[in-house]
Order: structure tokens, then sequence, then C-alpha cells
């Protein structure tokens, strides 16, 4: 069921209507009835695959759960000393690590074979030149709940959270419907909370909640799906086109992406807030990041946290890294060690988090040019201070700032390059015809009219994109929501129901256009 | 111990104030800056920290940390 559907809003209204007449406590019921329906409407299959995904990691949750419960018993009933109690706690750990090995094992297995399945399955042609009729049950956002399930097992193995006694709330983190399609990648120990004591529904929540959805459906409907017709028109065949041409495509492309991808978060956030469950948020108004790393620290933030918490922390503090890191430390000093310490986990995290968007040559790509910026220019930061103060740039002067942030725009722009146009030659055809001609006058004739949208579609796009930086700005600046909810009635429910007739007017609809597929539902 | 664990911190995180006792909390310390401390108390100090230990308890202050170590020496 897509968010953007009649059905969903029917849906939706009847999941407020039963959660606001169940008392707080008995919610997440209602919450995992709707959520299991929600799922079945995608296919009953898929809904198996996931039960037994869950019970899969309620089971090995709750077995190394067990074990530390005998470690804690056991210091109990000896009073051990604190260098006892370690060594007994290695001794229990090695017990529990063959469990969350083996549990991490099936999760990632199963997402691994979902993603790269149809690629075995044309390698197997290639080589045999069989057909293999095989298709597999792709469950709804595995990519998602394998994430927060994988951190979850990891929480519970590092003793971070204990294991969830009911199943039905366990099932509930992974298949809460607002988080299911594109995320966040929610951290169980802060959702469960919310579930077992959710906020009081408010006629003040009602409000806020319904702000975010109008606002995420103007950015999906009215921006996102505008501004992917030209993107899909010319990326999508670079070589028919050249020069600004391209140029405007790469703009609009990464509008269109952040568009698309914080539309869908502000609807599913503003639908769990209406219902008392604050989701984690997944955009801090990227646009305004003064560096690449910046960035990455407002876009999709739960899925860079999950990497930091997951995968960058423990490789970088893990025995091994810290074995050679003492050997480069008598080599080549301190520096070099710690340079190390930064540079081998930061090159896993871009790589997977390449190969999670997709197991393609493109992602790959895409990881390995982050992955290098990142580490290039933590690297040179000395350099980088050498190289202002010997030109004299005020690095806090406002017009510094300004360059930096098109100089991070421009970085996005060029890995959106990378992974749109769907193959590598693709890439390169692109990147071959941006630099093909100075075509300046596609600015004064009527070329970007015949980009799939016509002249005034294409201003609303433009108008779209421009309203989308001013509402960040203000936000970046100051809090744009309290103050619009501070003004008096009459302004504040005018600008709602704008907004709210904005969308229904200038939305796209009808079969010729992707509304309801989500770019980051694909992931 | 502890005149030690602080003499090292300051020496190689110069712009950090460690009087402070929510380090990690108050978002003083970030993620690259808990990784470097790690590298250099594990290599000063000849210890190895499980990850479990990374934990913002076990950061927050300089007592804290020096508290880890004397567990892990």
């Amino acid at each position: 069921m897509s968010y953007i559907s009649f059905g969903f809003y029917v849906f939706f209204l009847f999941f407020v209507l039963y959660s606001l007449l169940v008392p707080a406590r008995h919610r997440w019921k209602v919450f995992l009835t709707f959520s299991i329906v929600f799922y079945a409407y995608a296919g009953i299959g898929k809904l198996l695959m996931v039960i037994l995904s869950s019970l899969f990691v309620y089971l090995f949750a709750r077995l190394m759960g067990r074990q530390y419960e005998k470690y804690e018993q056991e210091i109990r009933e000896k009073e051990l000393p604190s260098r006892e109690r370690m060594a007994l706690l290695s001794e229990y750990k090695k017990k529990t690590k063959r469990l969350v090995v083996i549990a991490l094992a099936g999760m990632i297995g199963v997402l691994v074979l979902c993603k790269t399945y149809s690629k075995i399955l044309g390698l197997w042609e290639a080589v045999t030149g069989d057909e293999l009729l095989l298709t597999i049950i792709v469950p709804l956002g595995i990519s998602y709940y394998t994430f927060s399930s994988v951190g979850y097992l990891l929480d519970v193995y590092w003793r971070k959270t204990k294991p969830e006694k009911n199943y039905g709330k366990l099932l509930l983190c992974m298949i809460y419907f607002p988080q299911i399609v594109e995320g966040p990648i929610s951290r169980y120990d802060k959702l469960l909370p919310q579930f077992e004591n959710p906020k009081k529904i408010s006629w003040q929540r009602l409000c806020n909640g319904l702000q975010f959805m109008i606002w995420g459906y103007f950015k999906k409907m009215v921006i996102a799906d505008r501004l992917s017709v030209v993107v899909t028109t010319v990326l999508g065949d670079p070589g028919s086109y050249e020069g600004f041409v391209i140029l405007i495509a790469m703009i609009f492309s990464a509008f269109h992406i952040y568009a698309d991808f914080s539309g869908c978060m502000d609807i599913v956030t503003g639908a769990s807030y209406i219902v008392g469950v604050d989701l984690d948020p997944n955009f801090n108004h990227p646009f305004f990041s003064r560096s690449v790393a910046e960035f990455w620290r407002r876009w999709h933030i739960t899925l860079g946290t999950w990497f930091k918490d997951y995968v960058y922390m423990p490789i970088a503090t893990s025995p091994t890294m810290m074995k050679i890191s003492k050997k480069l430390k008598k080599g080549f000093g301190i520096k070099a060690a710690k340079n190390f310490s930064f540079v081998i986990p930061t090159a896993v995290v871009w790589l997977l988090t390449g190969l999670w968007h997709n197991a393609s040559f493109n992602y790959l790509l895409w990881g390995i040019y982050y992955g290098t910026l990142i580490t290039g220019s933590q690297l040179l930061t000395p350099w980088f201070a050498k190289m202002a103060k010997l030109f004299h740039i005020k690095t806090e002067g406002a017009s510094w700032h300004v360059f930096q942030m098109v100089r991070t725009f421009c970085v996005f722009m060029v890995g959106r390059l990378i992974t749109v146009p769907g193959t590598l030659q693709g890439t390169w055809i692109a990147i071959r015809q941006l630099f093909s001609a100075c075509n300046v006058w596609v600015f004064f004739d009527e070329t970007f009219y015949s980009l799939g949208l016509g002249r005034t579609e294409f201003h609303i796009a433009l108008a779209g994109a421009l309203l989308l930086l001013l509402v960040d700005a203000l936000q970046e600046k100051c809090c744009l929501r309290e103050k619009i909810a501070d003004r008096n009635i009459v302004l504040r429910w005018t600008i709602y129901f704008a907004a709210f007739f904005l969308v229904l007017i200038l939305g796209m609809y009808g079969s010729e256009y992707s509304t309801g597929s989500f770019i980051y539902a694909g992931f | 111990m502890k005149e030690k664990v602080l003499a090292l911190l300051e020496e190689e995180f110069a712009d950090i104030d460690f009087s402070q006792d929510a380090l990690v909390d108050d978002g003083i310390l970030d993620s690259l800056t808990i990784v470097s401390m790690i590298t250099t108390l594990s290599l000063e100090f000849g210890i190895t920290i499980p990850y479990d230990e990374v934990i913002p308890e076990n950061f927050n202050s300089v007592d804290a940390i020096t508290e880890l170590v004397e567990k892990l020496s």
C-alpha cells in the first residue's frame, strides 16, 4: 500500500481512530494489528517471511540474554572481584558470540540473497545458457528491518540492551508500518518504550502531525514527481543531451531525491507523531552543509548513525586494529596509527553504504567516491588550514561558508551522476556530454520545455525546488513550524489550507506519473 | 593513575576541557575523537577496550576513563 493512495488515507484514518479509542498502554496492539494488515497488503508470502525473520531474531536475542542472566546470577552468588568478573564475562561472551554470529549470518545472508539474486540468475544464464525460472519473495522493507534487527542483536550481544521478552512488541519494532517502506532505521531500545507508553494523542499533536504530512506530500507530489520527469528524460538518455541541459538535470536530480526521500520521511514522521510515537529524524537541512562529512551527518541520519555504531566504531576499536596501530606507532609515529584507525573503518563503511543501496558497480564506485573524499578531507585538514592561512582566506566569513555549501552541493550532484544513469557507461556518457558544449542559449529558448514538462509545469518544478530551499533556510535559521503555530488562528489555518489545496491542485496524479513509488523504497 | 590519564589526554587533545563530567552526553567528544582516544589509551597503557565498554558512562569524565583503564589493566 503506497503512502500516496486513497487506500492508505482510509487505512490511516481508521488507524488514528482506533489509536484514540484504545488506552495508551494497549495502543501497541493497535499499532501491531495495523502494521500486520499493511504488510499483508504487500503479500501474504512477504508477511510470512518477515514473521519467520522476527521469530529468528527473537529466539537468538533471548538465547543470548539467557547466557548473560546466568553470568549475572553467577557473579551475584560468588561475589567475584572486578578482574575475575571480567574473566568470567569473557567466557560467557564466547558462548554468546557463536549465537550472534549465526543470527547475523542468517539475517544478512537473506538480505544479500534478496539484493543479488537477479544478478546471480543473470550470471548463471550467461555461463550455462539455461534460463532458471526461480523467483524469490523479497520482503517489504528488508533493507530497513534487517539493519535495525542486526543493530538490536548486536546491542544484546554487547549488553547495551536487554532482549525483549514480548514477541509481539519485537515484531512491531520490525514492521511498524510508518517506517517499513523507507525507514528511518530505528533503534529498538528507543522504539520499545514509546510503544509501551505512547504519548497522549492531543489536538496539538494532530495539527503538528498533519503539518508534517502535508509538507511531505507537497514535497513528493508537487516537487519530486515533477523534477523526476526531467531527470528521467535527460539522465535516462544522456547521449541525446549536452552542456547546460545535463547540468540542469544534475541540479534537478539532487533536489528530486531530497524532495522524494525527505517528503516520505515527513509523511511517516507526521503519521507516527499523531499517535504518540516520535520517529528518529532522518534529515537536518543537508544542503546547508559545509563539508561532505557534515552532509552525511545531515542526510539519511539513521543510516549514518547505524554505520557509525555497528560498523565504524567496532572496527576502529577492534583488537586487530589496535595491534596494527601499535606496530604503526612504533614504525611511523602516533599520527600514522591514528590515521590508520580512521581510514580503514571509514573505507569499509562507505563500501558497505554503496552496496546497501544497490549491489552494482555504480554504487560501488559511489561508495569509493565518498569514502575517498571523506578520508582525504580529514587527512588533509592540516594542509587545508595552512593553505587558508597562506592565501589569507577568512574561513569564518559568510562568503566562505556559502562557497563551502555550494561546493558540497556540487559534490553531491556528481555523486548523483554516478548512480542515476544506472550503468557506468551511462555515467561516462553523461560526464562526456556535460563538457561537450557550452550551450548557454538553452536558458533563452524553449529547450527546457521539451524535457517532459511543458512551460508551466517546468516553472512549477523550479519554483517548488526554490521553495524547498527557502523553507530549509528558514528552518536552519529558526523554528519555522513553531513560528507558524504561534500565529493567530485565521492566518495559521489559511496557511494549512493553502498547503493542502496546493497539493490537491498541483500534485502529480495519473498513470503516466510514478506517484506512489519512492526512490528509497527500492534500496 | 588519574594524573597520568589526564596528562596524556590533555597532551593529545589540547582543545578539549577535561574538567567537564558529561563529555559524551554534552557532545564534546564525537565518535572520531572517541576512536582516537581509545587508540591513544590502548597504545599507552597496553590495554584492549572491548566495544561493549564503549558507552557514554565510561567516557563522560576523566574519572570514568581512569576507572575504565584501571579495570582493563
